[in-house]
């Protein structure tokens, strides 16, 4: 029983599920809620990310674009035309995913370096709009977000809310309502993978022309992860917006790009939940490295590098292929 | 009847140089079809534009009557081509199946919305895909790989899987780019096999290959090409016996013998010298990829002045062994010693100093410099001297086509001209003991049997040279002495003559 559930599709979902429902127990203040519900929202984007970077081996520097394009799509139609929360994240994942397939089609053509530069690009003009257009996104300032909500129900972090009787303050409730999301941002991901699409993202990666030959249109693969990827990326970039109640264009900035990047790398390229790890780590790292003071980012730039050359392949692959060499070692004494 | 594949006047330039010239042929529905020609002629260049990956420059190619000018290569496949590479295409980052399963995509449409929710139709899809991927794998003859990923298989294990994701797509017409280069003649002979078995299915075979007993016992028309033209077509009894062909593909020398039993010389053999000094000792020697145990209690003895052939199936750790010596693989065990010294703390960079050197395996040479320097990088450890220039005047007259290429990059060289300038390049480090891999290995007869008089210069020079070779006749009838590597352990040992006399190996590897 307990080892045909080892071997099941779903066990790292039911395993992460398990996590998230314990988890409240070590949640001591609002404070440690705020920090898991903010990196249950960016490790659903770097999901998005990693279908793109570690399945089909394209790259954006600009994915915070498209995180920020759906933050203010969101703060826009909700706080200055008053539409209800749900609409607006929709239709600005829609938005979001045109622009990202307009956007890709001609850039997706080009590899390596030159897809870096042009992904960069994106990402920067999208952090300059945003900046520039103050009328409508208060510029540099930011603008103010209103609480989430959805038929006539507003989930705010202040508020008060009853669960199957249960009292919860306001960030419990966003805690619940982030861990569904994650959970469905990881379980739209494995289907994904594990599918003739997904097949063909990763033989993208594999092998163009490998898959060129047996009848896979590479060029209309690499939009539609690029578009998949940038959706997943608004979709928290609306979550994020009310999450936080105020935005500012440091949300589409190329620093956030670059971190959306360090996660899905330090994670491990290709392992969904490798990415979450990262997400984590990288979200835990600064709270941790306090203490060091000014030495902080000295402490973060070398703790990246040495997990970089010792553990090439991100966090979590590398931990599981020492878990169970260890586990077939102890097997292989027992017989 | 009309043709399945038919090409008019097709011309290819790669900047002034034209690779195919005016190549007009027809291929009819069922046929086994085969492209010969010494490397260099434009045989997978052909390829390349019937496929789609490159557009002619001129000409026309037709598929079932339908002209392929404006089709990307996945559209040739909706149609019913498919193709396998020269240099392997397969995803590294899938599993075996997985690959194999690729090559069911255009008969598995599914939706972005059931995919996402994995609805009970495309969990069926994939089962049967699956089912049908695996049923492939055993027909090709990887049945046992069926749960591995594919960076865990052998050479020959993944031309095969090349082969069953092709035929997964349900082509018509299947195009294999040598797929015999870098067989033993055991794996040869099961090719042989199989591909007989695709065209009895009824689909027709366009094949690029230089193994001539394999073209000539399965095809049923030839096509030669030199120089990127047409030299002749017909069927394997009129090619067999045109001059012309033999002149320019198959080498003055070559009679029947190359037609039909690889070319088996014994004759003018170099004697062994007196000096039985030994240059090289390894003992105990194991090394492995992860997990996986390449090589185990390796035992192996080089005398200066001799030629050691390893020889073994793909896989074996032939390469692997090379790797070690130059130190390119790290050991888990034993010890190598080269002229007394213990090579174990010597980092690869400086054993090129102390006189080893590596020929690689695939040529590896750097495609985006000039002939002339890949020459001196391969005198990088020398530093510069005059006597370094020496060297270089002294490469390009025992290699007069690189004195003509100098100036271009290499990665415009034919893999023939590659093989010599990687000869080239490692002789510039002034070896005294080079380690060849697979010099042989998709080229032309004629190519083959030039480089094999080299290696025999080189050995008249002194050096000493250890070769790995799936051509394992031929560099047993070369060699002073041989070992037969098997899963990673060396089997017999002996003379090159006892090796080939052996009737184990005879079996396993000459395929007698």
């Amino acid at each position: 029983m307990l080892n045909r559930f080892m071997q099941s599709r779903l066990r790292g979902l039911v395993i992460l599920a398990l996590i998230l429902i314990i988890l409240p127990v070590f949640l001591g203040n609002p404070f440690h809620y705020e920090l898991v519900i903010q990196m249950a929202i960016i490790a659903a984007t770097v999901i998005g990310l990693n279908l793109l970077v570690g399945f089909a081996g394209q790259i954006s520097l600009g994915h915070a674009g498209f995180f920020g394009l759906g933050a203010y799509f969101s703060g826009i139609a909700t706080g200055t035309y008053g539409w209800s929360s749900l609409p607006a994240l929709v239709v600005g994942a829609i938005v979001v995913g045109f622009i990202a397939w307009i956007v890709g089609r001609p850039i997706l053509r080009l590899k390596g370096h030159y897809l870096s530069m042009a992904t960069l690009a994106v990402g920067f003009i999208i952090a300059i709009i945003l900046n520039n257009e103050r009328a409508m996104t208060g510029g540099p300032d930011g603008m103010p977000v209103p609480a989430f909500e959805v038929f006539g129900w507003e989930l705010s972090t202040f508020g008060q809310y009853s669960l199957l009787g249960l009292e919860i303050s306001g960030v419990q409730a966003w805690y619940i309502l982030a861990s569904v999301v994650l959970l469905l941002a990881v379980w739209f991901a494995l289907n994904l993978i594990e599918s003739p699409i997904g097949r063909a993202l990763r033989s993208v990666k594999g092998s163009e022309v490998a898959a060129s030959v047996v009848g896979v249109n590479t060029a209309k693969y690499k939009s539609l992860v690029f578009v998949i990827s940038a959706v997943y990326a608004s979709v928290m970039g609306s979550f994020y917006a009310h999450f936080q109640g105020f935005i500012t264009p440091a949300v589409a900035s190329f620093e956030f790009s670059i971190l959306f990047i360090t996660m899905v790398v330090l994670g491990g390229m290709g392992s969904t939940f490798g990415v979450i790890l990262g997400a984590v780590v990288l979200k835990l790292l600064p709270q941790v490295l306090a203490d060091f003071q000014e030495l902080e980012t000295v402490m973060f730039g070398l703790i990246l590098m040495l997990t970089m050359i010792f553990m090439p392949k991100g966090l979590l692959p590398t931990l599981t292929a020492i878990v169970s060499r260890r586990m077939r070692k102890k097997a292989g004494d027992g017989a | 009847m009309t043709a399945l594949v038919e090409v008019k006047e097709l011309d290819k330039a790669f900047g002034g140089v034209h690779a195919v010239e005016g190549v007009s042929f027809a291929v009819e529905a069922g046929q086994v079809f085969s492209v010969i020609g010494p490397n260099g002629a434009g045989k997978t260049t052909l390829f390349n534009l019937i496929t789609g990956l490159y557009t002619p420059t001129k000409g026309e190619i037709l598929l079932n009557g339908e002209s392929t000018a404006k089709l990307e290569p996945n559209q040739l496949a909706e149609r019913g081509m498919c193709r396998t590479f020269q240099q392997m295409q397969i995803c590294m980052n899938m599993t075996a199946i997985e690959n194999v399963m690729l090559g069911r995509h255009l008969h598995l449409k599914s939706s972005l919305f059931t995919t996402l929710f994995r609805l009970p139709s495309l969990r069926r899809n994939e089962a049967a895909a699956r089912e049908r991927a695996a049923d492939l794998m055993k027909y090709v003859g990887c049945g046992n790989y069926l749960n591995s990923e594919a960076s865990a298989m052998s050479y020959g294990a993944l031309k095969r899987l090349e082969i069953a994701r092709a035929l997964a797509a349900e082509p018509k017409v299947i195009l294999l780019d040598e797929p015999a280069a870098g067989l033993n003649a055991v794996e040869t002979s099961a090719l042989e096999e199989l591909i007989r078995k695709i065209a009895e299915q009824g689909i027709t075979v366009m094949l690029v290959e230089h193994d001539m007993k394999l073209v000539m016992n399965i095809s049923d028309r030839l096509l030669v090409l030199n120089y990127g033209r047409v030299l002749t077509q017909g069927t394997p009894e009129e090619i067999r016996q045109n001059p012309e062909v033999i002149a320019a593909y198959l080498g003055g020398s070559c009679t029947q013998e190359q037609f039909g039993g690889r070319g088996l010389k014994h004759a003018d053999r170099v004697t062994a010298p007196h000096a039985k000094k030994e240059m090289l000792s390894i003992k105990g020697l194991a090394t492995s990829y992860g997990q996986i145990e390449a090589l185990h209690d390796i035992d192996v003895r080089i005398n200066s002045g001799e030629i050691v052939s390893l020889v073994g199936a793909n896989g074996a750790g032939k390469s692997t062994l090379l790797m070690t010596i130059s130190g390119l693989q790290p050991t888990d065990g034993g010890t190598i010693t080269f002229e007394g010294k213990d090579l174990a703390k010597v980092p690869a960079d400086q054993r090129v100093a102390d006189g080893i050197v590596q020929v690689p395996e695939g040529r590896q040479v750097f495609k985006n410099l000039s002939v002339h320097d890949n020459l001196l990088l391969g005198a990088y450890s020398r530093g510069k001297t005059p006597e370094v220039l020496e060297d270089l005047e002294r490469i390009y007259t025992r290699f007069p086509i690189l004195r003509q290429k100098r100036h271009n990059l290499a990665g415009e060289l034919s893999g023939g001209q590659q093989q010599m300038l990687a000869m080239g390049r490692a002789l510039m480090a002034k070896p005294r003991l080079l380690l060849m891999d697979e010099p042989s290995m998709g080229l032309a007869p004629l190519i083959i049997e030039e480089i094999f008089n080299i290696v025999k210069e080189l050995k008249e020079e002194g050096i000493t040279i250890f070769l790995v070779e799936q051509n394992a006749s031929q560099a047993l009838a070369l060699a002073d002495r041989g070992y037969v590597l098997e899963t990673g352990k060396v089997v017999v040992e002996g003379t090159g003559r006892e090796l080939l006399s052996n009737e184990k190996v005879r079996e396993a590897y000459l395929g007698m």
